[in-house]
């Protein structure tokens, strides 16, 4: 099918007759700016190959010219298989439709409507063919840049142009609801994560570990049970054998008779104790006075000892205190020596100080002179400063001021030129009797004149005549302006205070002298140092300098109780004298120094011997004095005898202790013996002890155990394990059952998934078949994936990644859209439906480069059908090639 | 000399696999005992010979503990002689010491002790009580030295099996099977066998008065037995005594119509209070597999229980399946592939089992879901 004309009449702007001219084969191109009308022409188009002529609805009623009640219009002339149709229709109004093949007429009415649908391979019945496969194709303003998105008509349309190639397809939706309907039960089952909690596969699983978990832990108290039944019946058969009256009684006598037995060795045992410590104390006593005597005779032997170590230290001490005397001395000297040389540098260092502070006052004196005459000298450049600014002040005459005024008078003098060579020359020659009567500007003239009228001159001849003469009028602009540059010079003469021009010629020589003499003063100045500030504040600094630097000397003087200051030669040679004497001074201290450790440290060495003799002769007393106060000298002898008698009788008596003991010891038992009686006592003890012990504690479990058993015999343990084992493989059916449902809708969801993936992929081959070349055209080696409903995914330019859809930029999605669709039609084409194809106003968000690409795409469609283009973009579309379509209005 | 031998009551069973139907099944086992209680007033009968097994478990809840005394408390002219077996072996404080604290009246009587007792004046009754539940030893040997008054006439009553009796890998509780003759026995009455079953015309098992199982004993019996006098060959005569039939069923399916088979199972007796285990195999198409189930569906409110294994009824589904539930394009893709897994002997049974029944859900899935629509 090829779009070969259309008029339209009516119809929005269109109210007079216009027809579209230039329609042609491959690509049309539509250029006119906004609000021309390409919008509504192609919607005029539209409903009249799509809706019925006797339609009232919006689509047409839209299309209407405001304010004409005319009829909407159209009238289309299309080629199908090389024959010519024209189709025209009048909506609205005396709406009539008719249908032209070669010119001739061959439908009117409804038959036209239909018979053009028929025509165009279109159903006839559903009325709803404009969302179908044209709504494909035919691109509205604004919806270029949404990929098409095909309705169920243009799906089956395209199904059909895929099924001619492919075989016949059927049956994938019904398998996409069914893959729904699975997923989602699926997914009530299951997560990616697993089983879903809360689901039926997920409660059957809680219930089945609960099941599991309550059997075992049933289980596992059942088990317990029994094992208690076991143990009490072992218990009691011990408790039976424990039980054995004769054994025990057998065990009670052999008891008594080792107590016994135990008793008779404590007995003996006890005496044995006794005499035992009668010996003890009788050996203590005898052991108390042989020390007693031992001690009295030992003191004796001391105080003869320490008598004579008392001898021996006094002969010591004797010669170590001369020593000590001596080396007290030699110290005294040291000292007193050290003192005087500190005092002698002390002396010096007052000295050198006074020294310092004269040499310091002399040089403070001699800078002196030197300040009073660079005060005097800026004294006298100070006051020429004065009087240099003050005439400065007086005259006025700048550089600049004179300028001004020397330029004004060159400017006035040349406008009095030019005013003097136009004006006519008025010469008055005066007679004498005219002498007094003839007046030039109210001024009586005392000889001839002659000047040039450059400005209103009155000449009054006594009583006579009065001659006005007035200069032409082109000179008054000039004499104006003479009068303002006149004025202005007056102005700037008076300002500087000059009478004229030479008289301010001098001032500014004047001026210029004392500028020069400024500049002098300055220089003198800077190299006085006052360059940036007033002299006046340098000559405060230098008086305030002179009275310190007095002040200094005086009190240098001061400290020297001196009147004069001296030279500054004999000054360093007393400073000299006085450094070499402390040198000297200082080398005899280091010396004295060094030896007062020496002699200090013998000094202590002495005082050490001495204080150590003396110490130890005060202990010889100490102990003298304490000895002879137990033994007294003349109480020795007895003394000693008394003590000694006291020690013999006491050991006697400790030797008959000592026998007895050795008699009783001979009568008891070994401590072996009687070790053994005791732990055969106490073994039997224990014996039945534990014997007792062994049958309360079979009480005690037995009377545990017989409750546990009786508890969980009326709980019914034994019952409830076997309703529990019931119960839990119950749960895990249940739960089997529902991985099985899982299972089974999980191989069902593969399966149909898998096998929509490969029938998606051979339903797309035919469109990736036309598309390739298109994106070629565009976007060099990329691919799309495509998926459901034709629906574009992704743009693949990289192997490895594909870009999805809608994250494209709008110029990339627009672009992708128009090319999907040229595709589409190529598809419809290649099956015997070539439909063309219209694009209102697309490719608006592509760029140069892109849009030549586009282009280029464009062109190849158009090798194969019609594909009108319409833009408001001039000349942007200019380097598409094609048919030029034209708007002409009128042509009726 | 006429009495009643009975077994295995196992009063407190557990019956949650049947839901809500689980109370009229204990109930049952109870109202069992009410049967075997009349039968004996009819026969005339004034013992009732109980070999073991009494209860189910050996520590049964107190409401499980009450019941069967309750119910035998009901006849006072009946002495109730009960005998530990192995799934209540008398232990100490076990489920006999609890029976006897609710002091049980005179005419029910616990064996507990091996040794031989008075049955009323014309009979002795020589028991073996189990004291635990697996025993190695035969429990009846001590039978054939145990002295009884001459003339009268000697019963042994024990619970264990006859089974392999002597050989290695012998079941627990062991009894020979020639005890009535060695131990010079009128009748041996045992239980433990959930079916009644004669040994030899002295040896019998009573079987359950109520089963709990398909595949054994269809309806739960007791045994009447009459013996004249010492050395008389004794007259046993099964009598019915519980309310459900359990039986177990195989049937072959895609052989013959499907109403044969319904027919076949709806002739079974007394339906409503049968319970019925049905295992089905062979192989159906898809539709006749879908069939299969609604009319399962359908039969299972005429039993009391109905319980299939269809587990070896496989999917053969044929191309009139596929035609008639409209597959085509990706759906008979999707049923050819599920149909090859079912079918390829490689996999696993659990996979091919599984694509099965991905087969029948895709099935039921395109008879329940719109196929209109184009595919694009």
């Amino acid at each position: 099918m090829k779009i070969t004309s259309l008029s339209v009449e009516g119809v929005g702007k269109f109210a007079e007759p216009t027809v579209v001219e230039g329609f042609g084969p491959g690509v049309n191109v539509l250029s006119a700016p906004n609000e021309t009308g390409k919008s509504t022409l192609f919607r005029a188009l539209h409903a009249c190959l799509f809706e019925r002529h006797s339609t009232k609805g919006e689509t047409v009623r839209s299309l209407a010219s405001e304010g004409r009640n005319l009829p909407v219009t159209v009238r289309v002339g299309i080629e199908l298989d090389g024959v010519d149709y024209s189709l025209s229709k009048s909506f609205l109004r005396s709406p009539k439709a008719s249908l032209l093949r070669d010119r001739v007429e061959i439908a009117q009415g409804r038959e036209a409507d239909e018979s053009v649908w028929r025509l165009l391979g279109l159903e006839a019945s559903t009325g709803k063919l404009d969302i179908a496969t044209f709504g494909l194709l035919w691109v509205a303003q604004g919806d270029s840049v949404h990929q098409p998105a095909p309705a169920d008509e243009a799906r089956n349309t395209l199904l059909a142009a895929i099924e001619a190639e492919i075989g016949a397809v059927a049956g994938d939706e019904q398998a996409r609801r069914i893959l729904q309907t699975a997923t989602e039960e699926f997914s009530e089952l299951m997560t990616t994560r697993g089983v879903k909690k809360g689901g039926p596969l997920g409660v059957a699983e809680a219930a089945r570990l609960r099941a599991n978990s309550a059997l075992e832990e049933a289980e596992r108290k059942l088990e317990l049970v029994d094992s208690q039944i076991e143990r009490l019946q072992s218990l009691s058969a011990d408790k039976e054998r424990l039980d054995d009256r004769v054994a025990q009684e057998e065990l009670r006598g052999r008891l008594q008779e080792a107590i016994e037995r135990q008793r008779e060795l404590d007995g003996a045992q006890s005496k044995l104790r006794e005499i035992e410590q009668s010996e003890r104390s009788a050996r203590q006593l005898a052991e108390a006075c042989g020390r007693d005597r031992d001690r009295l005779r030992e003191t004796a032997a001391n105080i003869d000892r320490d008598r004579a170590a008392r001898a021996e230290a006094l002969a010591r001490v004797e010669p170590l205190q001369a020593q000590k005397s001596e080396a007290e001395r030699s110290s005294e000297g040291l000292a007193a020596e050290l003192a005087q040389i500190e005092a002698d540098l002390d002396a010096l260092e007052l000295r050198e100080r006074r020294l310092n502070s004269l040499a310091n006052a002399r040089k403070a004196e001699d800078t002196t002179g030197r300040l009073q005459r660079q005060r005097e000298e800026l004294t006298a450049w100070s006051e020429r400063q004065s009087l240099n600014q003050r005439a400065l002040a007086a005259n006025p005459a700048t550089r600049e001021a004179f300028r001004e005024i020397s330029e004004t008078a060159g400017r006035l003098q040349l406008v009095q030129a030019r005013l003097e060579t136009a004006a006519a020359q008025v010469e008055i020659r005066l007679e004498p009797a005219g002498l007094g009567q003839v007046y030039l500007q109210g001024r009586p003239l005392t000889e001839s004149s002659a000047q040039a009228a450059v400005q209103p001159l009155e000449i009054r001849v006594g009583e006579l005549a009065t001659v006005r003469v007035t200069p032409a009028a082109g000179g008054q602009k000039a004499e104006a302006e003479r009068a303002e540059l006149a004025a202005r010079l007056d102005a700037r003469l008076q300002a500087i205070g000059a009478a004229d021009i030479s008289h301010a010629r001098d001032l500014r020589e004047s001026r210029e002298a004392l500028e020069e003499e400024a500049q002098e003063i300055r220089t003198m100045l800077g190299s006085l140092g006052v360059a940036q500030r007033p002299p006046a504040d340098r000559m405060t600094e230098i008086t305030a300098e002179i009275e310190r630097i007095a002040r200094q000397v005086e009190a240098a003087l001061a400290e020297a109780q001196t009147e004069t200051l001296p030279a500054m030669a004999e000054i360093e040679v007393d400073l000299a004298a006085i450094a070499e004497q402390r040198t000297s001074l200082r080398r005899r201290q280091t010396q004295l120094r060094a030896e007062a450790p020496r002699a200090a440290a013998q000094l202590r060495r002495i005082e050490t011997l001495v204080s150590s003799c003396q110490l130890e002769m005060r202990a010889i007393d100490a102990r003298l004095e304490s000895n002879l106060s137990i033994l007294p000298d003349a109480e020795r002898e007895s003394k000693l005898a008394q003590v000694n008698d006291t020690a013999n009788k006491a050991w006697r008596e400790h030797q008959i202790q000592a026998a007895a003991l050795e008699e009783q010891r001979r009568k008891t038992p070994s401590a072996g013996e009687i070790e053994a009686a005791r732990a055969e006592t106490h073994r039997l003890r224990q014996e039945m002890e534990a014997h007792a012990q062994k049958l309360r504690n079979l009480d005690k479990e037995i009377h545990y155990l017989t409750g546990a058993i009786e508890s969980a015999g009326g709980d019914g343990i034994g019952e409830r394990v076997e309703e529990l084992r019931e119960q839990q493989q119950q749960a895990e059916l249940e739960a089997q059952r529902w991985r099985n449902r899982a299972a089974t809708l999980e191989l069902l969801c593969a399966t149909l998934e898998d096998c929509l993936r490969q029938r998606r992929e051979s339903l797309h081959a035919p469109l990736h078949k036309r598309l390739a070349p298109f994106l070629e055209d565009v976007f060099p080696t990329a691919g799309l994936e495509l998926g459901d409903r034709l629906s574009v995914q992704g743009l693949r330019r990289d192997p490895s990644s594909v870009e999805s859809f809608d994250k494209l930029s709008d110029g990339t999605q627009e672009q992708i859209a128009v090319l999907v669709r040229l595709a589409m039609g190529s598809l419809l084409a290649d099956q015997g439906h070539p439909t063309p194809i219209i694009l209102d106003d697309a490719l608006m968000f592509s760029d140069d480069e892109r849009i030549g690409r586009m282009f280029q795409a464009l062109q190849r469609a158009g090798e194969n059908q019609q594909v009108i283009v319409l833009t408001c973009r001039e000349r942007t579309f200019a380097a598409l090639e094609g048919h030029r379509l034209s708007i002409v209005c009128g042509a009726g | 000399m006429r009495f009643i031998h009975t077994a295995d009551w196992q009063i407190g069973k557990s019956f949650k696999r049947f839901g809500q139907k689980e109370d009229t099944l204990r109930r049952a086992r109870l109202s069992a005992i009410e049967s075997i209680g009349r039968l004996a007033r009819e026969q005339g009968a004034a013992h009732v010979l109980v070999a073991g097994d009494i209860y189910d478990t050996e520590s049964p809840s107190p409401q499980s503990l009450r019941e069967p005394l309750e119910r035998m408390r009901t006849f006072p002219d009946i002495e109730w002689n009960l005998l530990p077996g192995n799934h209540d072996p008398h232990r100490s404080k076990g489920v006999w010491d609890r029976f006897q604290a609710l002091h049980p009246p005179a005419h029910i009587r616990l064996l507990l002790e091996t040794k031989a007792y008075d049955l009323g004046p014309d009979a002795a009754l020589l028991a073996a009580p189990l004291t635990r539940k697996s025993e190695k030893r035969d429990l009846t040997a001590w039978m054939d030295e145990a002295e009884t008054p001459a003339g009268k006439i000697r019963i042994g009553l024990a619970h264990g099996s006859t089974r392999d009796f002597g050989v290695d890998g012998q079941a627990p509780n062991p009894i020979d099977p020639r005890r009535a003759d060695s131990a010079r026995l009128d009748y041996l009455a045992l239980g433990d066998w959930h079916q009644t079953l004669s040994i030899d015309p002295r040896v019998w098992y009573a079987g359950t008065p109520e089963p709990d199982r398909a595949g054994g004993q269809q309806q739960g019996t007791a045994l009447v037995v009459e013996i004249e006098g010492p050395g008389a060959v004794p007259r046993v005569e099964r009598r019915a005594v519980g309310a459900f039939r359990w039986i177990s069923q195989e049937e072959r399916v895609g052989d013959e119509p499907f109403d044969r088979l319904e027919s076949r199972l709806r002739m079974l007796p007394e339906l409503s209070s049968t319970v019925l285990r049905l295992t089905l195999a062979g192989a159906l198409p898809l539709a006749e597999r879908v069939e299969l189930q609604r009319r399962l569906e359908a039969f299972q409110a005429a039993v009391f229980h109905l319980d299939v294994d269809d587990s070896q009824v496989h999917l053969r589904p044929s191309a009139e399946d596929l035609l008639d539930a409209g597959f085509d394009g990706v759906l008979r893709a999707a049923a050819d592939r599920l149909q090859a897994m079912a079918a390829d002997q490689g996999l696993e049974d659990e996979r091919r089992r599984r694509a099965e029944d991905a087969l029948i859900e895709l099935f039921l899935a395109a008879q329940t879901t719109d196929s209109r629509g184009a595919a694009v």
